[in-house]
């Protein structure tokens, strides 16, 4: 079954097109990598798809139904989770209550309940605040639930964004370079993370550069250059393509010129 | 005894005027602990101000009754208000609340007119209301608001509203409806404002249509502003400051209103949290508990 | 009747889009809604009545000097009110603040050096002509005021369009960090942004104190509801949007005056501004021109 489906997505700004005519598919519980170089739109592409953004053509499905013109909070109640490339923590807050403003939607607990305590408020707080120390524990955070967001280090934070993505109870994670700033046996850790999520039937689409991360974690890929799908497949099939050896080649040409 | 009813003679209507006046700053600490610049609360507290007094006066309704209907209307008006302002970039809020105490102050100078009753008053203003505020009454009502705050940054709503300070983008992507909880924000401003309406209403016993002007707005901000919206209780801070202030630089006369300009530039430029910061109140707790 | 309300408006409108250009400028370029632009606009009022009354200076000088006295003032106010904040990237509301906080300090200050009391300009500093044809009559002063707004607008148009200068600030209103990049000294083209904002909130000040001759700390206030009325009405940043701006607001005004009652005027542009909120919210002619060119 298709989870995600993109069909001629495209974003211009301004006369500039960072993403023309896209179009891939995310199957349900699988891994789909999204790679390519720098600048190449990935980031763009995820946030049309969480609705920070909205395409200026083509459509997006989730689940069968269009998504593109969603507001973020309704696609997140969908069952979309993401992260972001540039750690977007709510900084002062703890770890722990980071994770619980992703349960948002798992409350219901009006105004009135909470300014007057009653019982059903007080359970439900107590419910909250035990799934989201279960998720720091499988995240391995438990020893920072009190610790405000922004004196961790970058790894952790990082998994700080994914605890508090999948306490949205996501149907599919988007995670925007979730390896970056990780050393070797955080990243390996990572991987085994998303495997067992994956084996728990969650689909995950994954922006990332470290290509040993990706031959771990991905079912599939699909590499975007200026923009525009240049190939897909799975990552060993991809990796011998002419056209992305060039692109990648091109890329790094650039950066050392 | 005989201190406290010589400190009460003296200073006994400033110190109403200030637990009004902290009423006012929690009023608009609400908007802006979630990032928003709303100059609509004069207003506000002008609506709540004038049909407490109505009803008061031509209704004989009971004072709690009058208080609350007057906080209600201003929190109908605030929803109608924020309805289609919230929706746009922030900046839009700033200029439609700025133009709102100056549609408040039209509507009261020419209600009598097109209505053709005797109600407002007109450009005269509503005199003659029951002085019915008491400290007690003032006190009790803050006591309650407080105890709610506190309650209220521990809910679901409280959390949503401070992700939406800090992120907005990322809290819409938590499932959080960041319109609604601005809405809600607006609203509950808007509601405590009209409270400190109706109180200051049967305070002072005099409602005008200039009482709610663009510098009465700059007054509540300055509250809220000077003692920090980090914490519920930076408001309370600086209402009771602001004040008290006034009377102690009567000297400056003519130049004292430039103290509350420079306070505002000089507290955002240098001090952004305000004199109240959370992290010392949770050190200070920690200090004072058992760890 | 008609034709005289009219003629009017067009007179309005021009004064309404100058004292509006400046703030529609600012945000153009810095994103900056600086609530003390009225203040500004107040300080030239003054400036220009000091040199007429106390420096014994024409009309024709006092109002240079006012522009240059506001146009100082902009700068100033952003040095201490606004560019710290900007350093940091410190939120909008921060900003918003700091202006409202600029606009008190100056209004306080005007108070206190020229009174709360109600100034005029002296009653012969401009000759009393009335033109008259058929059943519309102008005056010269209102004449001159359109004329020489019309030249500040041309003016404007073409230092933004036309220049190395309005190149440098479209680049800045773009992006301040790759304007920065291509050379742009984006410090200075901000405190030049402010000077031209200020100088047009001077000129605004001058000529309104005339048309209106009357002359008080209070004076921005109501002018201030009224100019962000234009400038969201033309959408916020765009020039030509905050001319067209000014003169559906004055023809709203004049004709509700002339048409249904005077007791409405000051209601008008709150609720031309609501309207435009509700149904397009971006102004007529869309955002920032500076921006978009």
């Amino acid at each position: 079954m298709t989870m995600l489906t993109l069909s001629r997505v495209s974003r211009n700004f301004g006369g500039l097109a960072a993403v023309s005519d896209v179009s891939f598919e995310a199957e349900s519980g699988q891994v789909t990598g999204l790679i390519g170089p720098n600048g190449a739109g990935k980031t763009t592409l995820l946030n049309l798809i969480s609705g920070l953004d909205q395409p200026t053509g083509g459509d997006i499905r989730f689940m069968d139904q269009p998504i593109q013109k969603l507001p973020p909070h309704k696609i997140n109640q969908l069952g979309v989770a993401r992260t972001y490339q540039n750690i977007r923590l709510f900084a002062e807050m703890s770890v722990l209550d980071n994770i619980i403003v992703g349960m948002h939607t798992q409350g219901k607990s009006g105004l009135l309940s909470a300014a007057l305590a009653l019982p059903s408020y007080r359970a439900e707080e107590k419910r909250l605040r035990a799934q989201a120390l279960q998720l720091t524990a499988r995240l391995g955070l438990e020893k920072f639930s009190d610790t405000p967001a922004d004196a961790l280090s970058y790894g952790d934070q990082r998994r700080v964004e994914i605890a508090r993505a999948l306490a949205t109870h996501p149907k599919l994670l988007l995670l925007d370079e979730p390896t970056a700033g990780m050393n070797a046996a955080e990243t390996a850790r990572l991987g085994e993370l998303i495997l067992s999520l994956r084996a728990e039937g969650l689909t995950a689409l994954v922006i990332e550069h470290d290509m040993t991360f990706i031959a771990q974690v991905c079912d599939h890929v699909v590499v975007l250059n200026f923009g525009q799908v240049i190939a897909r497949g799975t990552v060993g099939a991809v990796k011998s393509d002419p056209l992305v050896v060039t692109a990648y080649l091109g890329a790094e040409e650039a950066a050392d010129a | 005894m005989n201190l406290f009813s010589e400190f009460w003679a003296t200073y006994g209507s400033v110190t109403q005027f200030a637990l009004i006046n902290m009423l006012l700053g929690i009023s608009i600490y609400f908007t802006l602990y979630t990032g928003l610049l709303s100059l609509a609360n004069a207003g506000f507290m002008g609506i709540g101000a004038y049909i407490s007094a109505v009803l008061t006066i031509h209704a004989g309704t009971p004072f709690p009754i009058s208080l609350l209907a007057g906080a209600l209307s201003a929190a109908l008006i605030g929803w109608l208000l924020g309805l289609p302002v919230l929706r746009l970039r922030d900046v839009y809020l700033a200029i439609a609340t700025l133009g709102f105490g100056e549609i408040v102050r039209i509507a009261a100078v020419n209600f009598d007119k097109f209505s053709g009753l005797t109600l407002l008053g007109g450009a005269q203003g509503l005199d003659g209301i029951p002085k019915l505020t008491t400290p007690a009454s003032l006190l009790f009502v803050l006591f309650i608001l407080c105890i709610f705050l506190i309650q209220f940054h521990r809910s679901r709503a409280g959390r949503a509203l401070a992700a939406i300070r800090r992120d907005e983008s990322v809290a819409a992507t938590m499932g959080i409806n960041v319109y609604q909880y601005k809405l809600l924000a607006f609203v509950l401003g808007a509601f405590v404002a009209g409270l400190a309406g109706g109180f200051s209403a049967h305070l002072t016993r005099f409602v005008g249509p200039n009482d709610f002007s663009f510098s009465a707005a700059v007054n509540i901000l300055a509250f809220a502003v000077l003692g920090g919206t980090l914490h519920w209780s930076g408001a309370l801070v600086g209402a009771a400051i602001l004040t008290i202030l006034p009377e102690a630089l009567r000297f400056m006369k003519e130049y004292r209103g430039i103290v509350n300009g420079m306070i505002l530039v000089l507290v955002i430029v240098y001090l952004p949290h305000g004199l109240v910061n959370p992290k010392w109140i949770r050190s200070i707790f920690r200090r004072g508990g058992t760890r | 009747m008609f034709w005289q309300q009219v003629v009017n408006a067009i007179w309005l409108g021009a004064v309404y889009s100058l004292f509006a250009l400046g703030y529609t400028l600012v945000f153009g370029v810095l994103g900056i809604l600086n609530l003390a632009h009225p203040s500004l606009y107040m300080w030239g009022a003054f400036i220009g009545l000091v040199c007429v009354t106390k420096l014994h200076l024409p009309i024709w000088l006092a109002l240079p000097a006012a522009m240059l006295f506001s146009g100082l003032l902009g700068v100033l106010l952003d040095r201490i009110a606004f560019k710290t904040l900007r350093d940091r990237h410190a939120p909008h509301l921060a900003t918003l603040i700091s202006s409202i906080g600029a606009s008190i300090v100056l209004i306080s200050a005007a108070q206190g050096v020229f009174s709360a009391q109600v100034s005029r300009f002296p009653f012969d500093i401009f000759p009393v002509k009335v033109f008259t044809l058929g059943s519309v009559s102008v005056t010269l002063l209102q004449l001159t005021i359109l004329g020489i707004s019309f030249l500040i607008m041309v003016f404007l148009r073409w230092l933004i369009m036309g220049t190395r200068q309005g190149q440098a600030m479209r680049a800045v209103a773009y992006n301040t960090i790759t304007a920065a990049r291509l050379g742009i000294p984006v410090d200075q083209i901000i405190m030049q942004t402010f000077f031209i904002a200020g100088a047009l909130a001077g000129a605004a000040g001058v000529l309104l104190g005339l048309a209106f001759n009357s002359i008080s700390p209070f004076m921005g206030g109501p002018m201030n509801l009224k100019g962000l009325t234009v400038i969201v009405l033309g959408g916020l940043g765009n020039i030509e949007g905050a001319v067209l701006g000014g003169l559906i607001l004055a023809f709203s005004e004049v004709m509700s005056v002339a048409y249904l009652s005077s007791d409405l005027r000051d209601a008008v542009s709150f609720v031309l501004l609501l309207i435009i909120l509700l149904v397009r919210p971006n102004g007529l002619l869309g955002r920032s021109s500076v921006k978009r060119a």
